[in-house]
């Protein structure tokens, strides 16, 4: 059975080396034509010792971590989706559908070393507002370590008010795909910084969930939950977002606007993707890290039946969330080009192609830098695994 | 005759019949209204249910054990609680409390089962015995009526649930040793739990059972410092202020790193304290020495709300048990003089479950083994070190299953 690390600071610390170079963070352009930027790409067998170099080298082959974050506020959205007390069979949840703690802590240390001011774990873990560090430790993890990993680590759950006095409001390009504004928690508005270190999985109704798709989960249960009040947000959160977001049967809290459409499409499929496009166009993200160490296939939960495990051993980052997740979805086998109707997308839009169209970014692996380890080299077919 | 402590009890209701196939089943005291007098096999004492009280503390206010089923207009699922997880009717916290309000006294639950279900599966005869046992009490054994008309008739299916239940009923009669194992926990609730504190302090009690957190049930009239040894935080069910002696008690917990949990209506009680901010605008902290006293600032109203934040409160660093996969259980978490642990749990939808429980333990024990009460030999599980405890997996189990552990 998988040993949680239970690190202190020291041995984050320990476990980097220099970090050399500066990473360059993309703006979101709008034109005919989206801008790219390089991914890289590592080979990572596992959560061990290997893990920290390997993701050293990445950064800096993206061009070093400091001037991304050097003085900065970095948040972090970490993947941390479903109820902490379930698993796919034995698996702990961060070896199937949960980012690994190793992965999210070496990314803590090296910021640190590279000089960020301060650094925010979010989530909006499903169903409560309890705080995140009790969260994690209901899934065994050492919240500790992490908050130890680097100086001013902090952990806020955003599926609420959380700290602030109000919402923060976001604007998407063009109108948005689905909404014009959405309302989240402070914590996405101040910081510098935002990353999203998400898990490469299947995705039942998405077709695949990447560093895109783990935004889904920063809009507020308070506002877009099924239990979020009708005039006014919730005090507290309850349910998913089943029926405000996933099916329309309801609108957000009378705060927010109502969706662009209200006789659109009542598909999770078409709603889904639009919604996360919506969210990353207005909520840029800087830096895009995807955990593929280990995860499942076939799905994006234990919830969802004939969900497996699979060991891609593989781990993906980027300066742009479209360009990091295409060039993802083809180490998953899948071609980022595909549109409704063809894998992974037999049931859904492509967030990839709904990004695109807010410029957010290029899913045309042909216009994508690759650097270290091909996509030949590291693809994992999970529809393989899928079909067993 | 046998003791009343030893009684292990049939409830038979006013109808005349042969019980012949009690023969050689562990039961060995019929509980009997009035003036029924069935045809009884030797060995059994005959007790009228009037003559029982006086040497049993019956619960009468029961729940027959299961998931119960919401009816929503033509609909039928499972009843949900507030966190969505489903909700399950147990007896396991009014066992443990009335033990601890009738010391030395066997307890016994009188709960029938439901008359609209026709004859009952045999799971569901085992889960009302283990959710008696586990807790420490005897379920009086109460049978539907479909199933005392097929013993009596000697129908097969019949005598293979009465087989079962009588199965069940010897497993947890040659585990007596167990019922003097201790609970392990961190996190203690003292009340009256009477009157106007009765029905908060019984529903916390419940819902700590289903959120995996062992309590210390402590008797305002009783509790001092040697019953909150080893407690981190104490949750004060009490409307009115506790009296000198007990306030000198908590004093002293908090004045040696404890956290006490107490009402709006209390806020007197941090007199000169200093104040040590809040948790999320809910609760001021007071320090007093290295502890701290956490005053509610609205007054409690519902159960579920003070039972998490409680829980948050006392932080689940201080979780001695953790479960996955494990929707549908209680967990009770024990441990013997010899230093030996033992984990039962409760499977109240008495079938396996989707994906295999995982069960945590903080303590780094060294072995563990699965016991069930089918009788077959005890199974080893393999014992995983994670943070300062251990966790093991189970196989699928559709009632029970008790986990020993050894150092």
């Amino acid at each position: 059975m998988h040993q949680c690390p239970g690190y202190t600071r020291r041995q984050w610390m320990s476990a980097v080396t220099a970090t050399a170079g500066a990473l360059t963070a993309v703006r979101p352009v709008l034109g005919a034509t989206p801008p790219t930027a390089p991914v890289a790409i590592a080979r990572c067998n596992s959560y061990g010792k290997e893990l920290a170099p390997i993701m050293e080298k990445m950064f800096d082959q993206l061009g070093g971590l400091s001037r991304l974050v050097a003085g900065k506020t970095v948040a972090i959205k970490i993947n941390l989706t479903g109820s902490p007390n379930q698993r796919m069979g034995y698996r702990p949840a961060e070896l199937a559908h949960w980012t690994h703690p190793a992965v999210i802590g070496t990314t803590l240390a090296l910021m640190g070393k590279a000089g960020a001011r301060r650094i925010r774990l979010l989530e909006s873990p499903w169903n409560n507002a309890d705080p995140l560090e009790e969260y994690m430790m209901e899934a065994n993890w050492d919240a500790a370590s992490l908050l130890n990993a680097a100086a001013h680590v902090e952990m806020e759950n955003t599926n609420y008010l959380g700290n602030a006095k109000k919402y923060s409001v976001f604007i998407p390009p063009n109108g948005g795909h689905m909404f014009q504004q959405y309302y989240l928690n402070h914590s996405y508005e101040d910081c510098d910084v935002f990353v999203s270190i998400a898990k490469m999985k299947d995705h039942a109704t998405a077709g695949i969930t990447l560093s895109m798709k783990n935004c889904f989960g920063i809009t507020p249960c308070t506002i877009y939950g099924d239990g979020a009040g009708r005039d006014e947000p919730s005090i507290k959160p309850s349910g998913g977002r089943g029926s405000v977001i996933h099916s329309g049967s309801r609108a957000p809290s009378k705060i927010a606007p109502a969706e662009n459409d209200p006789k659109g499409p009542r598909d999770g499929g078409y709603r889904v993707p639009r919604v996360v496009a919506d969210l990353i166009a207005a909520r840029p993200i800087h830096l895009a890290i995807i955990d593929g160490i280990e995860s499942m296939a076939n799905g994006e939960g234990p919830w969802i039946k004939g969900v497996v495990p699979v060991s891609p051993g593989v781990l993906v980052m980027g300066t742009n969330c479209v360009t990091t997740d295409a060039v993802s979805a083809a180490v998953m086998g899948y071609d980022p080009m595909a549109d409704r109707g063809r894998a992974p997308f037999e049931t859904s839009d492509s967030t990839l192609r709904l990004a695109e169209m807010h410029g957010v970014g290029t899913r045309d692996l042909s216009r994508i830098e690759v650097i270290g380890t091909s996509i030949r080299e590291a693809r994992f077919d999970f529809r393989a695994r899928r079909r067993g | 005759m046998t003791k009343p402590s030893d009684w292990i009890p049939l409830h038979w209701p006013d109808e005349s019949a042969s019980l012949q196939w009690l023969k050689g089943s562990p039961v060995n005291c019929l509980v009997v209204d009035e003036s029924a007098k069935p045809a009884t096999p030797a060995g059994i004492d005959v007790v009228a249910m009037s003559g029982v009280e006086s040497q049993v503390a019956v619960i009468r206010k029961t729940k027959w054990p299961r998931v119960p089923v919401a009816v929503r207009g033509k609909s039928r699922g499972v009843a949900t609680g507030p966190t969505g997880a489903p909700w399950v009717d147990s007896n396991g916290w009014i066992s443990s409390l009335t033990q601890v309000k009738n010391p030395g006294k066997p307890v016994w639950i009188a709960a029938d089962p439901p008359t609209d279900s026709g004859m009952l599966r045999g799971e569901a005869y085992s889960l009302a015995v283990a959710d008696a046992a586990v807790y420490g009490a005897r379920w009086m054994i109460s049978l539907d009526a479909d199933l005392r008309k097929g013993l009596a008739a000697g129908n097969a299916e019949a005598l293979s649930t009465w087989k079962g239940i009588a199965e069940a009923t010897r497993f947890f009669e040659n585990k007596k040793q167990w019922r003097g194992y201790h609970t392990v926990a961190k996190f203690g609730v003292l009340s009256d739990f009477a009157g106007a504190n009765e029905y908060l302090a019984g529903e916390v009690l419940n819902l700590c059972n289903r959120r995996y957190l062992p309590y210390r049930i402590l008797e305002q009239t009783s509790a001092d410092a040697k019953s909150l040894e080893g407690l981190k935080a104490v949750l004060l069910v009490q409307q009115r202020e506790p009296d000198t002696r007990l306030q000198h008690v908590l004093g002293e917990f908090m004045r040696d790193g404890g956290l006490v949990i107490a009402p709006a209506s209390l806020s007197h009680m941090t007199g000169p304290m200093k104040p040590a901010g809040n948790f999320e605008e809910s609760y001021d902290y007071f320090s007093h020495g290295a502890g701290r006293l956490a005053i509610a600032r609205k007054p409690w109203t519902d159960p579920y709300q003070v039972t998490s934040d409680a829980h948050l409160l006392t932080s689940r660093k201080n979780d001695v048990i953790r479960l996955w996969n494990a929707g549908t259980t209680n967990a009770r978490y024990t441990r013997g003089q010899n230093g030996s642990g033992l984990v039962q749990i409760v499977n109240y939808a008495t079938r396996s479950f989707g994906h295999p429980v995982s069960l945590y333990v903080a303590h780094p024990y060294k072995s563990a083994k699965l016991v069930a009460i089918s009788g077959q030999p005890p199974e080893s599980l393999d014992v995983t070190s994670r943070g300062e405890g251990v966790e093991v997996n189970l196989p699928p189990f559709p009632v029970y299953a008790a986990i020993e552990f050894g150092d």
